[in-house]
């Protein structure tokens, strides 16, 4: 039985325009189009729902072996496998916009331009809430650096997005640059409305028996437990570079690791393998907190957002 | 509210034993009363030793053995790494998590009942060959039951299997292990003792005689039932699918003049060189004549595949396997977990 005071307990958030019920979502990659977990969980406490990466074309992905699992981690390597915008708008949005949950739909490209029409096509879908712009993946045209890398590159995407797109843009980061909270900024200053982060971490496991690496591709990137310590700091130090929101993500599994990340300063947080183990982790996450804040003489979400550094 | 199709609870572990004369292979029982009464074969469960720890992160996936009774079901494991080693480890009585049932299971759909219409009308008779090469039995085990019981409610299956499978002087009189492992030809077109139109043939291979589970038991639930070994230690010195192919024109070569119309399906699972030397052996050497006979359709020879799964539902994309497709690259990336793990071996795009 939930306490009387409880329900005073608000959890909803603001990501820029985009209102949220519940700070909890899953992360893009983890919840495909919404059309596998609606199996086991219902989205109804799911603060919005995140699709994986969309590009012009639709991506086969890479060849197996495509993940490894590591001490408290898993590196995947899937290759952006998608199904491409006209499948997305044709097979994929429909189902999704009918749980009356923002959607955001995460997208991505091979070049600058690439981005810029995606946004474009995007938004003149019905249904969708936000963006999310990955810009972990390679620049392929300019010789396969990550985007995300360059503050130039990273300026001249989210300005050229928002240049073609009126919807809630949310640039999500790579973790692996020498300082995060100089893209946030440059980020926030080319129009970016929300930041997410993190993105996977670049990493390998090699098979010493077969002297070879686990993954086709070699490297993938490591997400889970392993690298919530991380996420936790990457976060922080965007929080206190920016003033606009941030969604903190990196090997949540609990709603104690939750609280951490708004703690660091995120608005809202995801949530991706940590939900394979436990597809009822949104859920648990939500309530969690509300017990917590509760517990705490907290009556909002938004008592804890960067507390740390208050 | 809609209908539950999958479940992940924390359930409790009734049995987890080794099998006895094997080497490292356990039975688990797990009390759940939604995934006994609705699995089908060749569908599995991702199972968490370690709920809520981080190390190892992800569950694994196991092929449902069989229903124990309404409230349990079992699942049937080999330790053969780090995450099933410590599964061994887990004692009755501890909660482990479990969700599933999860992926499609073997396809009973293409097997006929009854009569054919029209003149010249023949007794349709299903022979169900099953091909499993050790642990692969897993998947297999409760398929004959299920197509046995299919479409009759309230009936229980009767698959009369005891943890300790031990070695009975009774038991073993009744299982040739002379020779090719075979039985003799002629019962092919005897009758089937199970009822309705249905025969069960079982091939089953391993390296040893160790990894050939409930090999005094388990030929209760077939017709026929060929064992391999590839040290000849049990039955034929050989693999399962050369001892099948010695044997096919049995099932395959349609005489006009019978009385019954042969309608052959193959289910199996097994290591990956001995499910891709079946369907290349199906494909080379018999696919076409069975198929122009009429015996084989398209849709008969179903392969369950093992591979590594992160997630286990379809979301992470991590266990794709190749389908053959009529677009420019002939082939799509189709998910072993949700699209599979059985699939029509035909399909499979260079499979080894």
């Amino acid at each position: 039985m939930e306490e009387k005071n409880s329900k005073d307990i608000s959890m909803s958030v603001k990501l820029g325009r985009l209102f949220l019920k519940y700070p909890v979502m899953p992360a893009s990659g983890t919840f495909g189009y919404g059309e596998e977990f609606i199996d086991i969980t219902d989205y109804s406490l799911f603060g919005a729902l995140v699709t994986k990466g969309i590009s012009l074309e639709p991506s086969k992905g890479n060849e197996m072996p495509r993940i490894c699992e590591t001490p408290c981690g898993l590196i995947n390597s899937i290759g952006l496998e998608n199904v491409g915008f006209e499948k997305f708008k044709d097979e994929k949005i429909d189902f999704l916009k009918k749980f009356n949950i923002p959607v955001i739909v995460n997208f991505f490209g091979k070049s600058v331009e690439d981005y810029a029409i995606m946004a474009g096509k995007l938004s003149r879908i019905d249904g969708i809430s936000a963006l999310e712009a990955n810009i972990s993946c390679p620049n392929v045209k300019e010789g396969g650096r990550a985007f995300g890398t360059d503050p130039e590159i990273v300026y001249e995407i989210t300005a050229s997005i928002k240049n073609c797109s009126d919807l809630p843009l949310i640039v999500k980061l790579t973790p692996l640059v020498s300082d995060i909270a100089l893209i946030a900024e440059v980020a926030e200053k080319a129009g970016a409305d929300v930041i997410s982060l993190v993105n996977t971490f670049p990493a390998a496991s090699i098979d010493i028996n077969k002297r070879k690496f686990k993954l086709s591709r070699g490297y993938g990137g490591l997400s889970g437990p392993a690298i919530k310590p991380i996420a936790v700091k990457l976060v922080n130090d965007v929080y206190k570079a920016v003033r606009i929101p941030v969604i903190g993500m990196g090997g949540i599994s609990s709603w104690e690791d939750a609280v951490e990340f708004f703690m660091a300063g995120a608005t809202s947080v995801a949530v991706g393998t940590g939900a394979f183990n436990n597809p009822y982790l949104i859920p648990q996450i939500t309530s969690g907190i509300k017990k917590f804040l509760q517990e705490n003489n907290f009556s909002s979400i938004y008592d804890i957002i960067g507390i740390v550094n208050n | 509210m809609k209908t539950k199709k999958i479940i992940n609870e924390n359930c409790e572990v009734t049995v987890n034993l080794k099998i006895k004369d094997t080497e490292n292979t356990y039975l688990l029982r797990i009390k759940n009363n939604f995934i006994p009464q609705n699995f089908i074969p060749g569908q599995f469960a991702m199972v968490k030793h370690n709920p809520g720890s981080s190390d190892p992160l992800l569950a694994r996936p196991f092929s449902i053995f069989r229903k124990f009774n309404e409230n349990e079901f079992e699942i049937l494991y080999r330790v053969c790494g780090k995450g099933t080693d410590l599964l061994s480890n887990i004692k009755k009585g501890d909660y482990i998590s479990v969700t599933g049932p999860l992926g499609n299971g073997f396809d009973t759909l293409y097997d006929f009942q009854g009569l054919k219409n029209g003149s010249g009308a023949k007794i349709v008779k299903n022979i169900h060959i099953l091909i499993a090469g050790g642990i692969g039995i897993a998947p297999l085990f409760s398929l004959p039951d299920f197509i046995k019981n299919k479409g009759r409610k309230g009936n229980e299956p009767t698959v009369d299997y005891r943890v300790n499978d031990s070695l009975d002087s009774n038991e073993r009189s009744n299982i040739n292990t002379e020779g090719n492992g075979r039985t003799p030809s002629n019962r092919v077109l005897e009758a089937c003792n199970c009822g309705d139109n249905n025969k069960f043939i079982l091939y089953y291979g391993s390296k040893t005689e160790k990894e050939l589970y409930f090999r005094y038991s388990i030929h209760s639930d077939y017709d026929e039932v060929y064992f391999a070994t590839d040290d000849g230690s049990f039955g034929y010195k050989g693999n399962a699918v050369d001892l099948l192919f010695k044997n096919i024109n049995d099932y395959c070569n349609q005489n006009e003049k019978s009385t019954e119309r042969l309608n052959v399906n193959f289910y199996a699972c097994g290591p990956k060189p001995m499910l891709s030397y079946l369907i290349n052996k199906l494909r080379a050497q018999n696919k076409s004549n069975m198929l122009d006979s009429g015996i084989l359709n398209e849709y008969a020879v179903q392969v369950s595949l093992e591979e590594h799964f992160a997630c286990g539902i379809g979301v992470c994309l991590g266990c794709v396997v190749k389908i053959n497709s009529e677009n420019s690259d002939n082939f799509v990336f189709k998910r072993v977990c949700k699209d599979g793990p059985v699939f029509n071996a035909f399909e499979l795009q260079d499979y080894c």
